[in-house]
Formats: structure tokens, C-alpha cells, sequence
């Protein structure tokens, strides 16, 4: 037993070392065709590595949008803009509520936001996190809070693509922003996403079942306590998807839950959506849709005073 | 694909069992013997899920009355053992026509009294098979990929048309489409990775386990690279999603 062990501390020792040797040969040396377990390289998906650029030259903010595609493709700065709020999207891909911790953590001391509009989706709460994992690891900083992310979601994708952000991080320079265009996507200062897209009515019938994932549950309940242990006005918003998909949802569990969390709005009752002209896919707004909402949401926020 | 991908998952699984209970005393009897290697078909079921082939032999092929009898006995015998051996997979026509394409299969060799003819290792002190060997490993091998056809499938109208694109596709200009689409999205590292495989089966083939005793007589460095290299390779391509084991649903 005794040998057994000595073997095994050995073994452990020099075959770390030697991984590690093989790892930065691979990432040096191998296209990436062949190591499929790294993800997301090259122009950040959803513009995150622009997102995440300009943040860093933020600070004390009106509005600070927090949540997945559904906010930085659903809150046009723009309109914000005009009206004489500073407004940051913040949003990301998918965005679970572990990683908008992190984001929390990195960010928000800095913009110091009068309020937050934490934008919360169904799905998210039942995401394990990886898509949204990734996309941090590959288009922000890497750092300690994404090494405890991937503890947290443990996946061979995360865990590698991390040890391949970290090393790109650390040896090589950093990626230039090649355009601000990306497909049918435009990045508009602020963060926010607009979709060149002629409206596509989508039926959805499938009957979505709504379970909590325990690492988004217990990550969203510490986004809350952190807003209120810095004093920092939030409301949460269900942005709108179009009606099929609505009412696909177990609606009566998941706003229950939300509500025990602080000002929710559901702008599915509130805006008044056409599924044939706002809507691309199931669950994002054309622009058209996007001004309408905004508008709305504008209007909550005046009639509200939720801000000055 | 779906041949190396059953291999690996179960005789993988068996392997891993079989580790475990060595760490706690226990020495259980290996499940898999190089089947890929096979030089006939009776060959392969010698070296292939050994515990339920050993445990069919035993229970159900000598109870029936084994290759004692006449002729008629001993092909009613090989029949009722492969298609049970099927029907015991799951009820789905799909595993009876694997288990009577398999008796098929070994027919042949019964009738002809040359089913125990490849029970030695496989090209003893060579490094190469010969011509002969080589040619009825292929054969098996491409009998045993056909077979596979039937155990895969959902139901037997699947299996007929994968069989039909497979032999019939050409005149189909729509397969052209489908297969430029197959080698534009297909990771190159797996033909690296079968090949390696292979290496590795062919070079410890003579031991009950492939890396059992390989470079057993190297300097300890270079055994730690080695493993090093098969961590490497088992993080580099291990499948991120949860998939259980194919052989957990038998």
C-alpha cells in the first residue's frame, strides 16, 4: 500500500508536468479542429469581446441591463440614450446567473448604475452555464472568479477553454476588434445588438416544463443580496417573447419565484406584441419590436419613478 | 463509427470494472480479448462479450445438446443460441436479425468443422500478420460492421435504408450531397485516434489488457509520457455532454 502510494504521488507529479507540456504544445502547435473540447475561438459570439472592452472604460452609470440575449438585443441603449439616461447592456449569450455574478464582481463597483434591470428568462434558470461560461472565458478577462465558475459548472469544454484563454491571456496579444458588423448583427455603442431581420412568425407548442437549476438559483439569490447590500436599485423584467412561446411556459411557477425576489415586470402583459411583425424567432424582437418595447418600458420607468 | 464506438463504451466499461474490483483484491475474467482481430467469426465470439458468450455455451448451447447430434442439430443449436443471444439485447427485430445474421455467419465454419481452427493468439512472434491472417481479419471485420447495421438501427425499415444508401447510393445523386457533407463536418483526429487505437490493440494483443505490459521494460520516464499522452488524448477528446454507457439500456 505504502508503495502504492509513493507510486501514485510520483506518477501524479511528473504526469502533471508532462500534461502540462502537452497542453501548451497542443495549443501552440494544433489547429483547433483538433482539440474540439476548446470552444468559441476567434470574434467573440454576441459581441461580447467589444461588450466587454468598453465596459471597462465605464464608469457611474444610469442604467446598467443585466441577462442573455434577451437584453443586449432587447434594450437599445439608443433609446436611452436620447432620453438622457447613460445605459450599459451588459448582457451576454445565454447568461446564466453565475456568470452575471462575475460580471457583478468585476464591473460593478466601477459603473456604480442608479439602477439595474436585471432581465430574467426562464430557460437561464435551468442552464447548466456552459454556452454562457464560455463566451466569458473567451471575450472578458481570465481570472480566479472564472477558475470557481468552472469548479462550479465542471465541464471538460469550460475547463479546457479556460486553460486555452489563460494562455492566450498570458503569451499571446490580445485579439484586435475586426468589425463592428458581424453577419446580420451590429454592435451599437452602449452594448447593445441590432438584428437586420425581416420578422419570421414562429410557432412554439411544445409545453416547456420549468425546473430550477441549484447553482442559478442560489447565484440569482446572491446577485439580489448583492444589489441590496450596496444600496443599488434593481428591478427584474421579463422581456417579451411572442405569444405561442409565452403560454408554452409553466408561467404560474416561475413568476411566483421571481416575484419573492423584488419588482418584477412582465412586459408580456404589459407591451402588446404582434408575433408576426416583433418577433425573428420564438423568443427575440425584430427592431420594430425592440423601439416598441423600449418605449413601453420607458414609460414604466417614468410612470414608476423607478429613476430620476 | 458505431463499430469502434461499441467497443470502446463496453469493453471500456468492462475494463474499468474490472480495474476497480483488482484495487479491492478481487480478479474478475476479462470481458473482451482484441475481437477486431478475429481471423473467423467463431473466432470473434471467442474474443467478444466473453462472459455472456461463456455463460450462452454453458447454459443454453450444452443443455441443447452443444455439436453433439447430427447436422441438423448442431445448425438448430447455433441458430437458437445466436437468436436468443439477439432477442436477450432487446425485444426489437432488429437484434433477432443480428443474432440469425451472425449464425449465418458461422454456419460455414460449423458445418465444416472449422470453428475452433483460430483459437492461438493472433500472428505469434511477428510483428505482422500474414497475407491469410490479414484477409480473415478484414472479412470478419467487414461481416461483423454489416452485422452491426442491425443492432444500431431504430427499427428494420432503418436498417434497409442505411443498407440501401450503403450498396445502392451511388445512383442516388443526393448521397453525393450527403457524403460531401459527412467529410466537411468529419474531425480528421478520429482517423488519428483509430489508428492509434489500433497501434496500441495490435502492440498488446498478447496480454489480457492492450497497455497492460507495454513498455513494461522501458525506463520509467518514458512509461509516465506514454500515460501522459493517453490522459492527454482522453481530455482532449472526451465528449462534453453526459452520455450514458450504450450498454447500460441491455
Amino acid at each position: 500500500m505504502k508503495r502504492f502510494i509513493k507510486d501514485f504521488f510520483i506518477f501524479s507529479l511528473v504526469s502533471s508536468l508532462i500534461l502540462g507540456l502537452f497542453f501548451l504544445v497542443g495549443f501552440e502547435l494544433l489547429p483547433f479542429r483538433v482539440m474540439p473540447n476548446i470552444k468559441y475561438i476567434g470574434e467573440g459570439y454576441g459581441f461580447s469581446d467589444i461588450r466587454f472592452k468598453e465596459v471597462d472604460t465605464l464608469n457611474d452609470i444610469d442604467i446598467l441591463f443585466l441577462g442573455s440575449s434577451h437584453a443586449y438585443r432587447g434594450f437599445d441603449t439608443r433609446n436611452f440614450d436620447s432620453i438622457g439616461f447613460r445605459a450599459f447592456n451588459l448582457g451576454s449569450s445565454a447568461q446564466t446567473h453565475d456568470q452575471t455574478q462575475i460580471l457583478l464582481k468585476r464591473y460593478l463597483k466601477e459603473l456604480n448604475p442608479k439602477l439595474v434591470v436585471y432581465e430574467v428568462f426562464p430557460n437561464v434558470f435551468k442552464n447548466s452555464g456552459i454556452e454562457s461560461n464560455l463566451d466569458l472565458i473567451n471575450n472578458d478577462i481570465v481570472d480566479y472568479l472564472n477558475f470557481k465558475s468552472a469548479l462550479r459548472v465542471n465541464n471538460i469544454q469550460v475547463y479546457q477553454t479556460l486553460a486555452h484563454a489563460y494562455y492566450k491571456q498570458k503569451f499571446k496579444s490580445q485579439n484586435k476588434i475586426k468589425s463592428y458588423t458581424r453577419s446580420n448583427d451590429t454592435y451599437i455603442k452602449g452594448g447593445y445588438v441590432e438584428k437586420a431581420i425581416k420578422p419570421k412568425y414562429t410557432h412554439s407548442t411544445s409545453r416547456k416544463g420549468w425546473e430550477l437549476n441549484e447553482l442559478q438559483k442560489s447565484s440569482f439569490k446572491q446577485n439580489i443580496e448583492m444589489f441590496n447590500s450596496e444600496n443599488i436599485k434593481y428591478i427584474l423584467v421579463f422581456a417579451p417573447v411572442s405569444s405561442s412561446y409565452y403560454e408554452s411556459i409553466d408561467l404560474k411557477k416561475f413568476n411566483n419565484f421571481i416575484r419573492s425576489y423584488g419588482n418584477y415586470y412582465d412586459f408580456n402583459r404589459i407591451s402588446n406584441m404582434n408575433d408576426s411583425l416583433h418577433f425573428y424567432d420564438p423568443h427575440h424582437l425584430t427592431q420594430e419590436g425592440v423601439d416598441k418595447f423600449n418605449t413601453d418600458f420607458i414609460h414604466i420607468l417614468k410612470d414608476h419613478v423607478l429613476i430620476k | 463509427m458505431f463499430t469502434f464506438q461499441i467497443y470502446g463504451d463496453f469493453s471500456g466499461y468492462s475494463d474499468m470494472a474490472i480495474g476497480t474490483a483488482r484495487l479491492f483484491g478481487f480478479k474478475l475474467m476479462k470481458n473482451f480479448a482484441f475481437p477486431y482481430f478475429s481471423r473467423d467469426i467463431a473466432e470473434f465470439w471467442r474474443r467478444w462479450h466473453i462472459s455472456l458468450s461463456t455463460w450462452f455455451r454453458d447454459y443454453l448451447y450444452i443443455p441443447l445438446g452443444g455439436s453433439r447430434g447430427g447436422t441438423l442439430m448442431k445448425v438448430r443449436n447455433t441458430f437458437i443460441i445466436f437468436i436468443v443471444s439477439g432477442f436477450w439485447h432487446g425485444a426489437n427485430w432488429t437484434f433477432i436479425v443480428w443474432g440469425a445474421l451472425n449464425a449465418i455467419y458461422f454456419l460455414p465454419l460449423l458445418l465444416r468443422n472449422k470453428n475452433r481452427v483460430h483459437t492461438g493468439g493472433i500472428a505469434e512472434n511477428r510483428v505482422l500478420p500474414t497475407f491469410k491472417e490479414l484477409r480473415g481479419m478484414l472479412l470478419t471485420f467487414a461481416l461483423t460492421v454489416l452485422a452491426w447495421v442491425f443492432f444500431r438501427a431504430e427499427d428494420m425499415a432503418h436498417a434497409g435504408q442505411f443498407l440501401m444508401d450503403l450498396f445502392l447510393g451511388l445512383a442516388d445523386y443526393m448521397n453525393y450531397y450527403k457524403t460531401y457533407r459527412l467529410l466537411y463536418n468529419f474531425n480528421p483526429s478520429l482517423v488519428f485516434l483509430i489508428i492509434f487505437f489500433y497501434l496500441i490493440e495490435w502492440f498488446g494483443r498478447h496480454n489480457d489488457f492492450a497497455i497492460q505490459k507495454l513498455l513494461k521494460n522501458s525506463p520509467r520516464i518514458i512509461r509516465f509520457i506514454f500515460y501522459s499522452l493517453l490522459i492527454y488524448l482522453i481530455f482532449n477528446f472526451m465528449v462534453a455532454e453526459e452520455t450514458p454507457f450504450i450498454y447500460f439500456q441491455f
